[in-house]
């Protein structure tokens, strides 16, 4: 499907979320490729060059659809990864992995997340993004048995491989949880009213949840999120800094940064 | 389960389902194993109408380096067939590709390389 001027689909919140996802798969694939020449060992080096492939391929489906929209009339630059200049993927993606429990984390966290929402968007009512929804979750259900793999060896290990791990997990936790968005956030909210995905944005956090929560509570890995006996749900068990979220683009700021325009006198 | 792709040896030439190109597209190849993209599942559906083929074609994965090749190896193995002025393919990931759809021919070499299927 090739957008023209007059057939464009105008849509800012299905624009956003895309080039959330793309940005965030493409980093993604950018960050594991390191680790392909330096994973503890052979066969997760091996591993870690097909999923970077993957990751890659995912952006590299993702991207064309931005120039499908009205949204990308106003800077053509950017719908391609080689030209674009925002940057909506995850802030810890910004620098490269301090080391192999940060690649283990992102692909059980932050990769989990993003399939979670591809699961929500298989029916989706927009219908390329429906066809490569289910082409990635069918892919990601590797990257899932490796990334669960890795989180049971690296807790198990104990001492200070085990405290790496809980260290990336701890890091790339709440801006995780964050980035399907406040529980009125209006651009997930949207997408669901309009029957792009089949859930609103807490009820995408709590399948997230259930996703993540049952191993790593199994490992005896202390995350904030607790299990509501009532509902059978998993929830956020602390308040996510909000304070710190860039809804354009959303991803956390570090913490201590103020937002852009603040320090202006 | 295997999927059954038309041919010339189970339909006659005039068959809508246009048995000579698929066997003509048996004779691309994926890149890295010796499979033609018929017997490995790729082509979703294939139609011709006033010398123009509209090929529905899918990969195994999102991430396959080998697209452009196998695209261009389609186009250029079509354009040889009688009649045929213009190919137009179209990437599709619906279906999604599964084992299932190799076909019986595809599974006996995938094995004889070695490979599960």
């Amino acid at each position: 499907m090739t957008g023209t001027a007059a057939a464009r689909i105008d849509n800012a919140a299905l624009f956003a979320v895309l080039a959330s996802l793309a940005d965030n798969k493409q980093a993604i694939g950018r960050r594991y490729a390191y680790w392909a020449n330096g994973a503890p060992a052979l066969e997760a080096a091996v591993a870690a060059a097909a999923m970077t492939q993957d990751e890659i391929g995912h952006a590299r489906t993702l991207y064309p659809l931005l120039e499908d929209f009205a949204q990308a009339a106003a800077d053509p630059r950017q719908v391609a990864p080689e030209t674009r200049t925002l940057r909506y993927h995850l802030t810890f993606l910004d620098r490269e992995f301090a080391s192999w429990s940060d690649f283990v984390a992102t692909n059980f966290l932050l990769d989990g997340a993003l399939t979670t929402f591809f699961e929500a968007a298989q029916h989706s009512a927009y219908e390329p993004l429906r066809q490569r929804a289910r082409k990635i979750v069918q892919e990601e259900q590797v990257h899932r048995t490796h990334a669960e793999g890795w989180v049971r060896r690296l807790a198990k290990a104990g001492g200070a491989v085990r405290q790496a791990l809980v260290s990336s997990l701890q890091r790339l936790w709440e801006e995780t949880l964050c980035w399907f968005g406040p529980d009125d956030d209006p651009v997930m909210s949207q997408l669901y009213r309009e029957g792009f995905i089949d859930a609103p944005p807490a009820e995408l956090r709590s399948r997230y949840l259930q996703r993540v929560m049952p191993l790593l509570e199994s490992l005896a890995i202390e995350m904030p999120a607790r299990f509501d006996p009532e509902s059978k749900r998993w929830l956020p068990g602390e308040a996510l800094p909000w304070e710190r979220w860039e809804a354009e683009s959303r991803r956390l700021r570090p913490a201590g940064q103020e937002a852009a325009g603040e320090d202006q006198p | 389960m295997t999927a059954v792709y038309p041919s010339l040896r189970t339909h006659p030439a005039d068959d809508p389902s246009c048995p000579a190109l698929w066997d003509a597209l048996r004779e691309v190849t994926d890149p890295e194993i010796p499979i033609s993209v018929v017997d490995m599942g790729l082509i979703v559906d294939l139609k011709q109408r006033d010398g123009v083929v509209n090929v529905k074609l899918t990969f195994t994965a999102l991430g396959c380096p080998a697209m452009d090749f196998i695209m261009d190896d389609i186009q250029e193995r079509l354009l040889r067939e009688p009649g045929v002025r213009a190919v137009r393919i179209e990437v599709v990931w619906d279906p999604v590709w599964s084992k299932e759809r190799l076909s019986e021919e595809g599974i006996e070499l995938m094995r004889s390389w070695g490979i599960s299927a």
